[in-house]
């Protein structure tokens, strides 16, 4: 079972998207909403992949996205963008955002979040975090 | 000018006044010296009037004053008559008694017919031995008659003979004189003694008579005898008188009488004694004269002088009635005189100044006329035109006259036409018959006009245009014909190359037209590109407003299609097919709002535009790759005729597929299924918008190349009515839901964008066809395009 971390400040956004991805059996999902409470949430959480909201106040996703590279604890963990922008492209002219970044135009229906997460979730979390890491469901077909 | 020969050119001519008449109205002082001379004239005429009517009147005046000394004498003359008849009776009987003196009074009616005598009586001489006896004899007379009667002589005297009044009559205003001695007063003694001598009546000086108090009164005396003694009424001289009849005559009442039987025109005093001395004034008519002895006005004055009764009475007279001014104006000769003198006087003052006035206004007219005459020679002469008259009495109209500007303008051609023998068709006109068209003109009733070609003496020739005008007499016939000919010459070659610019202004007239119309189709694409600007602007503000809004947007839309994913995968087992196309409808509706709010975006987009060198071709194709689904589902082919090696073009490759992908989109969903897109691309060369069969867009004044995209379709193609309108923003021919109407319009405004224009047809052989053109790197430059920044 992965684990995704949603970065949204979007309360509802974010809650349906957690019980969605649960609700298939296949992902625990934790929700942040505040850009500050999402370094904590990841070295605590070790997800396989961040859900991460690019306009946000306070920080921008971008911010938050160096602030996570910039850690070599979690440094690694992919980053996949939620915006609400209306053209995927745009998002990379935000500091902090690598052009080959994954990025996913609000909104998108469950299958192509599914879908964007499958290809780019790691398939293990750091050894290093292994231990203190929640442990995985086993996948479900 | 010179006359013309001919005769019967001089308008009106004024008659000249007679010699006599010219020769008087030439001297304006004479007026005055006629007046003065009338005036003279009267004035003498007058004073001869004047003096002849004096001379009558005092001819008139003298006879006035015979006939009132004639009539003094008159009534004096009745009077000793009267005294005679009284003689008469007393030597017709030897005593006279009282009674037949009182009958024969009563029988002369003295009262009526002589009022002057106020006292008729008889004074009988008497010595005083028999004076009582004869008083006896009286008063038992008068007793018997019942008529009073004296008792004594008054005034008492010693005198020995008394002169005593014993009859007088009429005795009731008389009888105070019965018994008065009459020589008791020196003066009536002395007349009755001299009447008694010389036995011719006798008067006295002036006396206080008492009949008549306060008037002077006379005693006229007549000696009487008695009848045996002499014949009756006379006596004998010498002899002793018996007594005296006698008459109280009141002088004024005798000038009383010639008075009213002469008038008061003349004055008149009576004096006693041969000179008029105040003091001997018996009486007078009209005013007292004695104060104007000395007075030295002209009124008539004269003193002649009567003998009565031995008594020398001296008259005055003097003419009241003046025969001066108020005569002389009164007088019908003098004033007619000098009336009728006056009026012809101011007649002939009159006639003569008038006829001053008359030659001096006349000579005025004649100076001005002549000054004016002056002027028109001097301008005729002066004149740069040729000025000409005909004689229109003879055939032919020979010339009587030409200024010298027209023989200058014919260099001495004409230099015969002071004889009056050259004609104007011998003038140097080298076309007669257009000459003749003056004549014709002429006696059709209009003035004569025509420019036509003169050659002068020497052989030149020249353009000379030629105006004659009637001269018609009082009786409204022609008599000549005064022409004007000018040298247009210059104005014709003025014309001619007049003409000829105009010619060349039609000509640029025509350039500039089509360069007119060249720059209203520009200025119609300018307007254009203004309002798709302006349409733009609006857009960039909606866009702005829009990608603010898209933001909060898309969040719920978010929350509502997951909770629609949640809600299908929580219902899994258990939702029924109604509920899964509720489920479905839900989540297709999301994903439409958020394709319109896309759409929108994409419409409004004011993000930042970044143009790279990129190949069309492999746009395109990549934008086939991104409809690859929608091509699959239509089931649809694509036909591709794209030229290689296509010069790069100088776009935003992201903007430039969105508007291949929208294009491909609409074809799609023209043809439904089974349909063929055909997509072709060539390089044009292009040298200011010419060589291309498309609009000029923004290629004008570029050359260069451009890319030209065409995308064909087989679907219906467009209805002519909306092709004006598929670019316009939310026009769509879709059904709802299909479409936003912001396809076209999105790629519109990247064509603009990009310096492009995309055009809309339908295809000859059937279907939409869209055309896009785009420059090439090559072509030149433009002014650059605003940059528009982005927002997340």
């Amino acid at each position: 079972m992965k684990r995704i971390l949603v970065v949204d400040d979007e309360q509802a956004a974010a809650r349906l998207l957690k019980a969605a991805l649960e609700l298939t059996g296949d992902y625990q999902a934790r929700v942040v909403h505040t850009p500050e409470d999402a370094l904590d949430a990841i070295r605590e959480f070790q997800p396989h992949l961040v859900l991460l909201d690019i306009i946000m106040p306070g920080m921008l996703g971008g911010d938050v996205a160096q602030a996570i590279r910039s850690d070599p604890a979690i440094g690694d963990i992919p980053i996949v963008f939620l915006t609400a922008a209306f053209q995927p492209h745009l998002v990379r002219e935000h500091e902090g955002v690598a052009p080959s970044d994954p990025c996913v135009a609000k909104p998108a229906d469950l299958a192509e979040i599914i879908r964007v997460i499958e290809r780019h979730a790691r398939r293990e979390p750091p050894s290093h975090l292994a231990s203190s890491a929640p442990p995985t469901p086993p996948p479900q077909p | 000018m010179s006359p013309p020969n001919s005769s019967g050119a001089a308008p009106g001519p004024i008659r000249p006044p007679s010699l006599a008449v010219g020769w008087l109205a030439s001297r304006p002082g004479l007026a005055w010296v006629v007046l003065a001379g009338g005036l003279l004239s009267t004035l003498a005429a007058s004073l001869a009037a004047w003096e002849q009517r004096r001379a009558r009147d005092e001819l008139r005046f003298v006879a006035q004053t015979e006939y009132m000394r004639g009539a003094v004498a008159e009534q004096l003359n009745r009077c000793l008559d009267m005294l005679r008849a009284a003689a008469g009776l007393f030597a017709a009987s030897e005593t006279v008694q009282p009674d037949e003196w009182r009958r024969f009074a009563e029988g002369l009616g003295l009262e009526r017919n002589f009022p002057a005598v106020r006292a008729l009586g008889y004074a009988e001489k008497l010595p005083a031995a028999e004076i009582s006896q004869r008083i006896e004899n009286l008063r038992r007379h008068a007793t018997e008659n019942g008529r009073p009667a004296f008792a004594e002589v008054w005034p008492a005297s010693n005198r020995e003979t008394c002169y005593v009044v014993t009859m007088v009559e009429p005795l009731p205003r008389n009888w105070t004189a019965l018994g008065f001695d009459l020589a008791s007063d020196p003066a009536r003694r002395r007349a009755a003694d001299h009447a008694a001598e010389s036995g011719e009546p006798a008067m006295t000086p002036p006396l206080e008579l008492v009949q008549a108090s306060g008037s002077p009164g006379v005693l006229m005396l007549l000696a009487v005898e008695p009848p045996e003694k002499s014949p009756p009424g006379l006596r004998n001289p010498g002899s002793a008188p018996c007594g005296w009849v006698y008459a109280a005559v009141v002088v004024p009442d005798v000038l009383a009488e010639v008075e009213r039987r002469t008038g008061r025109e003349v004055a008149m005093e009576v004096f006693d004694g041969p000179a008029a001395s105040p003091g001997a004034e018996l009486g007078r008519v009209g005013p007292l004269l004695v104060a104007r002895e000395n007075d030295s006005s002209k009124l008539h004055q004269r003193e002649s002088r009567l003998t009565c009764c031995n008594r020398l009475w001296t008259f005055r007279f003097r003419a009241l009635s003046s025969t001066g001014l108020a005569a002389w104006f009164a007088a019908p000769g003098p004033l007619g005189a000098a009336s009728l003198g006056l009026c012809i006087s101011a007649m002939a003052f009159m006639v003569f100044r008038t006829l001053s006035e008359t030659r001096t206004r006349a000579e005025a007219i004649a100076r001005r006329m002549t000054a004016e005459l002056q002027l028109l020679n001097q301008a005729v002469e002066s004149a740069n035109d040729g000025v000409f008259i005909l004689d229109a009495a003879q055939p032919d109209w020979p010339i009587l006259y030409t200024n010298p500007a027209f023989q200058r303008m014919f260099e001495g051609g004409p230099s015969a036409s002071r004889s009056g023998h050259t004609s104007l068709r011998l003038c140097g006109a080298p076309d007669e018959t257009n000459l003749a068209v003056i004549p014709a003109q002429l006696k059709a009733g209009s003035c004569g006009h025509t420019v036509l070609q003169t050659r002068r003496s020497d052989g030149s020739v020249f353009w000379a245009e030629y105006s004659v005008a009637p001269l018609r007499n009082e009786s409204g016939q022609i008599t000549h014909y005064v022409g004007i000919v000018e040298d247009v010459t210059i104005r014709k070659e003025a014309e001619e190359k007049l003409s000829r610019a105009c010619l060349e202004l039609a000509r640029i007239q025509e350039v500039l037209r089509a360069k007119i119309n060249e720059l209203k189709c520009s200025h119609e694409d300018l307007q254009r590109t203004q309002d798709q600007l302006i349409q733009a602007a609006k857009l960039e503000s909606v866009g702005t407003l829009a990608a603010s809004v898209a933001h909060e947007v898309k969040n719920p839309l978010q929350s509502i299609l997951i909770g629609l994913d949640y809600l299908r995968h929580r219902l899994r087992d258990r939702v029924d097919e109604p509920t899964r196309m509720v489920l479905q409808d839900m989540s297709d509706a999301v994903k439409r709002a958020d394709f319109i709010v896309r759409e929108l975006l994409h419409f409004s987009a004011n993000t930042s535009f970044e143009p790279h060198p990129e190949d069309l071709n492999a746009i395109l194709e990549r934008s086939l790759g991104l409809i690859q689904p929608q091509l699959c589902a239509s089931r649809s082919v694509v036909i591709r005729h794209l030229e290689t090696n296509l010069p790069p073009v100088q776009v935003d490759k992201g903007r430039i597929e969105q508007v291949f992908i929208n294009l491909f989109l609409n074809a799609l969903q023209a043809m439904s299924d089974h349909g063929t897109l055909i997509i072709r691309t060539h390089a044009v060369r292009v040298d200011g918008a010419a060589g291309l069969d498309l609009p000029p867009g923004g290629l004008i004044g570029r050359s260069g190349t451009v890319v030209i995209v065409s995308v064909q379709d087989t679907g219906p193609g467009i209805a002519a009515e909306h092709l004006p309108r598929v670019f316009e923003p939310f026009f769509t021919t879709k059904p709802q839901g299909l479409g936003t109407g912001l396809g076209l319009a999105v790629a519109k405004r990247i064509l603009d964008l990009h310096a492009g224009w995309i055009q809309a047809a339908n295809a000859p052989e059937g279907g939409a066809l869209f055309t896009v053109v785009l420059p090439a790197c090559d072509i030149e430059p433009q002014e650059p395009h605003e940059t528009h920044s982005g927002c997340g």
